[in-house]
């Protein structure tokens, strides 16, 4: 993994480290929340799955 | 349902730290040596940094709902202690005083407006100004007047502003509407609200129990100067215009900004001063000019015709406790 990697990594990372904790936020706003950041988390490892492929 | 201000705070600043270590730039320059891999991060990235960006937006205006209605529970609780105790005391109102100084013509633009509203809050006493025209009437209502909480003849007081902030219908706004009555305003009158600070929370408070049937005059159109009005839900008002000065801290008490709305303007003008003169209507009446010269305020300074019978009604609650 490259440091490039590792950026985008670590930031997904932190993305589902702040999804809400239901026992402080809950309900429609909350989860609403979560679900962005989890969709977010995926887009960047999607991105990372594709600088992986790159071959140089 | 739970929302804990501390846990909306802290995802706001994780998104905020990520947002800043995903800086397309940084980015960029990390991938700089590679042209494809540029490319790829060129052609993603963008979008999930701008999405980033709306979230945090989201949990920002989350926060601001909150503490409005932190403030709204805060004033509510503070008003019943307050009363409970004996601190805070509710007595009647009355209109003590109506005094007919004249006729005037109906203000040519927004300046005069802010100008009579400027010569009423000027009184120091609890008055408020109706102007009565053919089908329409103006009601202008000033600042708090004194710092008491109920014990003194002067309903313009701090536990009328608990109670604005809270929801709750002050001695002011009761008197508001008897002043209308007494001025002869009709139900069907048109009506125009204006109010600086304390006076802007009755009005726009008066306007919102218009539109839901329970203030009987027909409030069309609301104007405050400096006033924490924020609170309040734009579908329930009629036309809207807030002035605020950016260097007034008063309208920024409700702790977020003014709807934006359709049909709620808000002007923000920036007039030098210390917090003190920045809340005053000279202040106010300076900035009304700025926006008479751009012409946003024409559907308010045009909304009587005519000459108008003005009349002062002050007001009164209950014994002066303090003699």
């Amino acid at each position: 993994m490259d440091f490039l990697e590792e950026l985008l990594f670590r930031a997904a990372t932190h993305l589902l480290l702040a999804v809400p904790n239901p026992l402080h936020w809950n309900g429609p706003a909350a989860s609403a929340c979560a679900r962005e950041l989890e969709l977010l988390a995926d887009d960047l490892r999607s991105i990372i799955g594709g600088l992986k492929s790159i071959v140089e | 349902m739970l929302s804990s201000r501390a846990e909306i705070e802290r995802i706001r600043n994780s998104l905020i730290i990520t947002a800043e270590a995903l800086a397309a730039q940084l980015v960029i320059d990390v991938a700089q040596g590679s042209p494809i891999k540029l490319a790829h991060m060129a052609i993603r990235l963008p979008a999930v940094v701008t999405r980033l960006r709306r979230l945090i937006t989201a949990c920002e205006a989350m926060l601001e709902r909150i503490t409005a209605t932190e403030n709204r529970l805060l004033a509510g609780m503070a008003l019943d202690i307050g009363i409970t105790t004996g601190l805070i005391i509710n007595p009647p109102v009355r209109i003590s005083s109506a005094i007919e100084v004249g006729r005037t013509k109906a203000p040519a633009n927004l300046t005069s407006i802010a100008e009579r509203m400027k010569m009423l809050d000027n009184r120091g006493s609890p008055t408020i100004r109706i102007e009565k025209y053919a089908n329409a009437a103006i009601a202008f209502v000033p600042g708090t007047r004194t710092g008491s909480f109920g014990w003194t003849s002067n309903p313009m007081d701090m536990k009328t502003n608990l109670q604005e902030i809270s929801g709750r219908i002050s001695n002011v706004e009761i008197g508001l509407e008897k002043a209308l009555a007494a001025a002869g305003v009709k139900p069907t009158d048109r009506v125009m609200l204006v109010g600086h600070s304390q006076g802007g929370l009755v009005a726009i408070s008066a306007a919102e129990r218009s539109k839901n049937g329970q203030f009987p005059f027909l409030v069309e159109k609301v104007v405050t100067f400096g006033s924490p009005v924020a609170s309040h839900a734009s579908k329930n008002l009629p036309a809207v215009l807030s002035v605020e000065n950016s260097l007034d801290l008063v309208p920024k008490l409700d702790g977020k900004s003014n709807p934006k709305a359709p049909n709620w303007q808000t002007y923000q003008g920036r007039v030098e001063g210390d917090p003190i003169t920045a809340h005053l209507m000279e202040s106010y009446s300076q900035i009304s000019s700025e926006l008479d010269s751009s012409g946003a305020a024409r559907e308010f300074s045009n909304f009587a015709e005519g000459d108008a019978t003005v009349t002062y009604f002050e007001l009164s609650q209950g014994p002066d406790m303090r003699g």
